[in-house]
C-alpha cells in the first residue's frame, strides 16, 4: 500500500491544480449554484402593465400600494400600448384602473371597477391578480362599512353627523393600531419558526450528489490513460497481482474523495445550514464508495479519453434531470418505477445508503477486471 | 492559399471521419429531444398527480364558536380556491397524525378564543403547520393563508369600526351584537366574492401566441443548440504529441483545424437545424411567410456561427480536454438561459435582462420567434453579424497567438 502511495504522490505532484479543482468542484460548484439560482429566484419580477384611467387620489393610491411590491415591475401605460405589449409576451398581464374609479369605491360599489387582460401565457397572473384584488377590496371594503355606519346612523337617529372621511380615517387607524390577524408558519415537528417555505428549492445534497459523480468519473480517467503501451508495458513489472493493484488504488482514491467528502459535510453545514446526523455520514461513505466503483468500472470500459468525457457528462445532465436536481419537483410525481434500480443517484438522494448500487458496481469492476484478464492473454 | 488548402483538406477529412461514425450520430441527435421529452414527462406526471390528487389541507378548530364553524364550513365547501384544494376539518390530534402519514400537506390552525379576538380587537395568530416534505406546496398555502388573512384582518377592522360607532348610538347590546354578527357574515361573504372587483378577460387572437407554440419553438431552439454542440464535440480528435509536432512541422496550426471543424459542423448543423424547424412548422401548423424561409436559415446560420466561435475561443484557451467541456457546457446553459427558451427572459431579473440583447442567443431566438410565431416579415441581423465578427475575430486571434507562444 505504502509503494503505491508513494508512486501516486509523484503522479498528483505534477498536477495538483488540476486534482484540486476536481476535487473541490462539488463543494464549489454546489455552493455557487445555490446562491445564483437562490439570488436569481429572489430578484425575479413580473412585468404587468397598469393603465391609470381615473386621475384620482385613490386611484394613485393604488398604483403605489402595487409598485411598491416586490412580486412585480410595473410598467404604467396607454391601453393600446400595453395590450400590443401584452400580444407579444413582453408583459405578463395588464390591469386597467376605470375612470369613476374613486367614485365607485366611495359609494360602495366594487363589482368590475378594475379590468384585467391575461394571455394563455401569463404564468405568474395568479398571484398578481390576488394581490391586487386584495388591495381594492380593502378600500371598496373600507367604503362599505362607513356607508352601512352611515345608515345606521340614520336608522337609530344619531345625534352627531358622521362625515364619510371620520369614518375612513378611524378604520385605517383601527387597521394600524391593533396589529390585527397575524399568519405564522411552522414546518411540523420543528419548533423553528424562522424557515420560510420557497417556491423553489434546490437540495444540496442532490446538485452535490450530481457534481460528485461528475468530478469522480473525470478523475478515474487514469484507467484509461494508463492503459496506454508504454504504460501497460510495465505493469508485468511489478510484484503483485493486477487484482490487488487496482483494488489498492480504487481504495487510495476512495479515501481521498472521502477526505473532500467530509470537508464539504463540515462547508454545508456552516455556510448552507445543512444538518449532520451519524446516519447521514454512513449514507455519504456508502455513496462515495459506489461512485469509486462505478466511476472505475465505466472507465475501464473506454479505450479514448475523449469520448469518455463527452460520455461522463451525458450521464451527469441525465441524472441531474431524472433526479430532478434541476427541476425538483420530484418530491410530489409518484416515484417512478425501479427509480432505485435505474438511477445509482437514488438511493444517496432519498437519505437511504446506496447499497444496491454498491453491489451492481462491484460486479462490474469484478467483470471489467475479468475481461482484462482475457484480453491481456 | 496554404492556409485554404490545408482547411479543405481537414474539411474533407472531418466528412470521412463523420461517416465512420454515423451510427452514433442519430443517437447523440436523439440525446436533446431525449432530454427534452424527459422534462416534458416530469411536469406531465407533476401536473396530471396534481389533478389526480388535490392538495389536502386540514383545517384545525380549537375555538369552537359559532364563528369559526362557519368560516370552516365555508372554507370546506367552497369551490373558489380552485379544484387543487381540497380542505377538510379534523381535530389536532387528527391532523398531525395525517401530516406524518404524509396524507396532509399543511394544516391551518384558527387558536382558542379566535372569535372573541376578533370582534375586541386582540391581535390573533394563526398559524400554518407545513409539511416538512412538501416544500413548495407549503409555499403556496403559506401565500394563500396570508392573502385570506389580509382579507380577514381588513374586514375584522371594519367590523371593529362599526361597533365602534354603534356603540357612541343609542342601541342596546344584544340589538348591537346582532347587527355587528350580521356585518360578520356580510364581510365573509364580500370576501369572498372578492374577484367580482375585476373584469377577467382573455386576450387571444391570432397575434398571440399559444403555449404550445412558444414552448415547441423553444424546444426546437434548445434542440438545435444542443446538436451544434454535439457535432461539434462528435468531429473532436485527440492526438498524441508526437502527431501534433509532426502537423506542425507540416505548417499546420491549430486554427486550421478548427476552422475545418467548424464548416463542418456548420454545413451540418444548417441542414439538420432547418430540417428540424421545417418540421417544427408543420406539427404546429404555422403558416409562415414564404419570405421567412431564408430569413429562418439566415437566422439558424448566424446562430450556428456565433456558437461555433465561442466553443472555439474555449477550446483555444482552456488546455486541459475535462475543463474544456465544463466550461463549454457552462456556457451552452448561459446562453440557452439568456436566450429566454428555457424561462422567458420578462421573468428573469431586470438587471439581467439589460445585457440579454448583446448576446447572440438572445438575438437569434428573439427574431425566431418574430418571423415564426409574430409573423413579422423582417429580420435584423445587424447585432447578429456584429456579435459574429467580434467573436472570430477573438478566435483567430487568440488561436494565432497560441501559436506563437507556442513555437
Amino acid at each position: 500500500m505504502n509503494d503505491i502511495l508513494f508512486t501516486r504522490l509523484l503522479l498528483w505532484k505534477k498536477k495538483v491544480m488540476s486534482m484540486l479543482f476536481w476535487l473541490l468542484l462539488p463543494i464549489l460548484g454546489t455552493y455557487l449554484f445555490i446562491t445564483i439560482a437562490n439570488t436569481i429566484q429572489e430578484d425575479s419580477k413580473v412585468p404587468i402593465g397598469i393603465v391609470v384611467e381615473d386621475e384620482s387620489e385613490l386611484a394613485n393610491d393604488l398604483l403605489k400600494s402595487i409598485t411598491e411590491s416586490e412580486l412585480v415591475q410595473v410598467y404604467e401605460t396607454t391601453e393600446i400600448e400595453a395590450l400590443y405589449q401584452l400580444e407579444k409576451h413582453e408583459l405578463d398581464s395588464v390591469f386597467i384602473i376605470h375612470k369613476g374609479y374613486e367614485q365607485a369605491v366611495n359609494s360602495g360599489m366594487r363589482n368590475k371597477i378594475l379590468s384585467s387582460y391575461r394571455t394563455e401565457l401569463s404564468i405568474a397572473y395568479s398571484p398578481i391578480k390576488e394581490m391586487i384584488v386584495s388591495l381594492v377590496q380593502e378600500e371598496t371594503g373600507r367604503a362599505k362599512a362607513a356607508n352601512f355606519i352611515i345608515q345606521m346612523n340614520e336608522q337609530f337617529n344619531g345625534t352627531e353627523p358622521w362625515t364619510l372621511e371620520e369614518i375612513l380615517k378611524k378604520t385605517i387607524q383601527v387597521q394600524l393600531d391593533e396589529n390585527l390577524l397575524n399568519t405564522t408558519f411552522t414546518y411540523y415537528g420543528t419548533t423553528n419558526s424562522e424557515v420560510e417555505p420557497s417556491l423553489i428549492s434546490w437540495n444540496t445534497w442532490t446538485i452535490w450528489a450530481i457534481f460528485s459523480l461528475l468530478s469522480s468519473l473525470f478523475l478515474f480517467d487514469w484507467v484509461i490513460k494508463e492503459k496506454s503501451l508504454a504504460v501497460s508495458a510495465r505493469y508485468t513489472f511489478i510484484n503483485m497481482s493486477k487484482w490487488s493493484y487496482y483494488f489498492k488504488l480504487i481504495i487510495l482514491y476512495f479515501l481521498m474523495f472521502l477526505l473532500f467528502d467530509l470537508m464539504a459535510l463540515a462547508v454545508f453545514t456552516v455556510g448552507l445550514g445543512e444538518t449532520i446526523s451519524l446516519h447521514f455520514i454512513f449514507v455519504l461513505i456508502s455513496f462515495r464508495f459506489m461512485l469509486c466503483l462505478l466511476s472505475f468500472s465505466i472507465a475501464s470500459f473506454f479505450r479514448k479519453t475523449a469520448r469518455y468525457y463527452g460520455i461522463s457528462l451525458l450521464m451527469a445532465i441525465v441524472l441531474a434531470i431524472l433526479t430532478g436536481a434541476i427541476i425538483p419537483v420530484h418530491q410530489f410525481i409518484p416515484e417512478i418505477p425501479f427509480a432505485d434500480v435505474i438511477n445509482p443517484l437514488h438511493a444517496f438522494i432519498s437519505g437511504n445508503p446506496t447499497i444496491l448500487w454498491s453491489s451492481i458496481s462491484f460486479m462490474l469492476v469484478l467483470i471489467s477486471l475479468l475481461r482484462k484478464d482475457v484480453t491481456n492473454a | 492559399m496554404q492556409f485554404l488548402k490545408l482547411v479543405s483538406l481537414f474539411t474533407k477529412n472531418n466528412l470521412m471521419q463523420l461517416r465512420r461514425k454515423w451510427r452514433s450520430l442519430p443517437l447523440l441527435l436523439l440525446f436533446p429531444i431525449f432530454l427534452i421529452g424527459l422534462v416534458a414527462f416530469i411536469l406531465v406526471a407533476y401536473i396530471t398527480n396534481i389533478q389526480e390528487k388535490p392538495i389536502q389541507i386540514g383545517l384545525v378548530d380549537l375555538d369552537q364558536s359559532a364563528e369559526t364553524a362557519m368560516v370552516i364550513r365555508l372554507l370546506e365547501e367552497s369551490s373558489q380556491l380552485g379544484d387543487y384544494l381540497h380542505m377538510k376539518r379534523f381535530s389536532e390530534q387528527e391532523a398531525k397524525e395525517k401530516i406524518e402519514h404524509d396524507e396532509l400537506v399543511a394544516y391551518i390552525l384558527f387558536p382558542e378564543e379566535f372569535t372573541n379576538k376578533l370582534y375586541s380587537g386582540e391581535s390573533i395568530v394563526v398559524t400554518v403547520v407545513g409539511n416538512p416534505n412538501r416544500e413548495m406546496e407549503s409555499y403556496l398555502i403559506k401565500e394563500l393563508v396570508n392573502s385570506a388573512a389580509r382579507h380577514i384582518s381588513s374586514s375584522q377592522a371594519n367590523i371593529l369600526t362599526i361597533n365602534h360607532f354603534a356603540k357612541q348610538l343609542d342601541i342596546d347590546t344584544e340589538t348591537r351584537n346582532e347587527i355587528v354578527l350580521e356585518q360578520f357574515n356580510e364581510f365573509l361573504l364580500y370576501a369572498i366574492s372578492k374577484d367580482n372587483v375585476l373584469d377577467q378577460q382573455i386576450v387571444s387572437n391570432n397575434a398571440t401566441s399559444t403555449p404550445k407554440e412558444y414552448f415547441g419553438l423553444a424546444a426546437g431552439f434548445f434542440v438545435f443548440t444542443i446538436w451544434i454542440f454535439t457535432i461539434y464535440q462528435l468531429l473532436y480528435r485527440e492526438q498524441s504529441e508526437e502527431i501534433q509536432t509532426r502537423m506542425m512541422l507540416y505548417g499546420v496550426t491549430e486554427l486550421q483545424q478548427i476552422m475545418a471543424r467548424i464548416i463542418m459542423t456548420c454545413l451540418i448543423s444548417i441542414i439538420l437545424g432547418t430540417l428540424l424547424f421545417l418540421g417544427l412548422i408543420h406539427v404546429l401548423d404555422l403558416s409562415i411567410h414564404h419570405d421567412n424561409y431564408a430569413r429562418l436559415i439566415a437566422l439558424l446560420g448566424l446562430h450556428t456561427i456565433n456558437f461555433l466561435f465561442v466553443l472555439a475561443i474555449i477550446e483555444t484557451t482552456v488546455h486541459s480536454k475535462k475543463l474544456q467541456l465544463l466550461v463549454q457546457i457552462i456556457f451552452t446553459i448561459i446562453l440557452l438561459l439568456a436566450s429566454g427558451s428555457i424561462i422567458p427572459a420578462i421573468y428573469l431579473p431586470l438587471y439581467m435582462q439589460e445585457y440579454f440583447p448583446y448576446v447572440f442567443s438572445y438575438q437569434a431566438f428573439h427574431w425566431l420567434e418574430e418571423i415564426i410565431l409574430n409573423r413579422r416579415v423582417y429580420a435584423d441581423y445587424i447585432p447578429l453579424l456584429l456579435s459574429a465578427g467580434i467573436s472570430a475575430f477573438l478566435a483567430i486571434g487568440l488561436s494565432l497567438l497560441k501559436e506563437r507562444v507556442k513555437s
